[in-house]
């Protein structure tokens, strides 16, 4: 009996051992997904000097293809059309959900994927 | 007690393990923000021409201008202060470094030019005015192992973006 209750207990720990690395690597490509998709519309934008709705609603639809609910993520973009070497700056922000199973600190863990790219604009007028 | 010295042993391996591939997804993280950034900040940093030598048909980067405005985008783009320390909140933890900065055009070279950096294994052909930049930060290290990791160095080669 008493092995019994040991085993069961430690089969949380194996749980563990086995899922964690997993979730680990998915949150953190979540995070580079996001990133990446923050660097790809600055960069998309800057010859037009406005991040538009085509493009918005594209990086959504990579966002949404990784499993982030579109409805949830948010961007932030100015709406007005910059003009050459002005600043344009995009930011993401999409729900993170928990996946570490355990929490070592007393550090509250991240609520969202957040990314911030910033470029001149290249257009001229 | 045979029992809990292989389950010790067993969750030593875990923890080295998760820490180990904990290192090496920062590592791809930040390499992938200076990359950018450096792409960035290269890339705002060339559009600095002077006005006059565009008056005269040529394209002339404005050296200083476009150096300052290099780094103040690193600054923006990874969250550093003005001594390239990063600020509370940056995904960076070590301070960032400018290894080298380079400005080309018309009153160094002819267009198009293939330009070479052995140092730094930078090999393009050039169209048109350019700016070079490399910068880089230490490893970051969460198991601290025999070797010592080399810095995430990073290289960013923009052309002058011409309007046809």
């Amino acid at each position: 009996m008493k092995e019994t209750i040991v085993r069961a207990l430690f089969f949380w720990l194996t749980l563990i051992i086995l899922v964690q690395p997993m979730l680990s690597h998915v949150d953190y490509l979540l995070d580079l997904v996001v990133k990446a998709n923050a660097e790809y519309a600055a960069e998309k934008a800057a010859p037009e000097g406005i991040m538009n709705s085509d493009l918005r609603q594209e990086v959504l639809q990579n966002l949404a293809a990784v499993g982030l609910d579109p409805d949830k993520v948010i961007i932030e973009s100015g709406t007005t059309v910059l003009e050459r070497t002005e600043r344009l700056d995009v930011r993401i922000r999409a729900p993170r959900q928990p996946l570490f199973l355990f929490r070592f600190g007393s550090e509250a863990m991240p609520k969202e994927y957040y990314a911030h790219a910033y470029v001149m604009s290249e257009y001229i007028p | 007690m045979d029992y809990l010295i292989k389950l010790a042993f067993a969750l030593l391996l875990f923890i080295l393990t998760w820490l180990s591939q904990e290192q090496h997804q920062e590592w791809a993280v930040e390499r992938n923000l200076l990359k950018s950034a450096n792409n960035f900040a290269a890339h705002d940093a060339v559009q600095l021409v002077h006005q006059e030598s565009v008056a005269e048909g040529r394209l002339l980067i404005d050296d200083e201008a476009a150096y300052e405005t290099f780094i103040a985008d690193l600054c923006a783009n990874l969250g550093l202060d003005g001594s390239l320390q990063p600020l509370p909140g940056s995904r960076l933890r070590q301070e960032v470094k400018v290894v080298w900065f380079e400005v080309i055009d018309e009153r160094t070279v002819t267009f198009p030019y293939f330009y070479q950096h052995p140092t730094y294994r930078i090999a393009k052909y050039l169209r048109g005015p350019a700016v070079i930049a490399v910068i880089e930060t230490s490893h970051p290290v969460l198991i601290r192992g025999f070797l010592e990791q080399p810095p995430i160095r990073v290289p960013a080669i923009q052309e002058f973006a011409f309007i046809s």
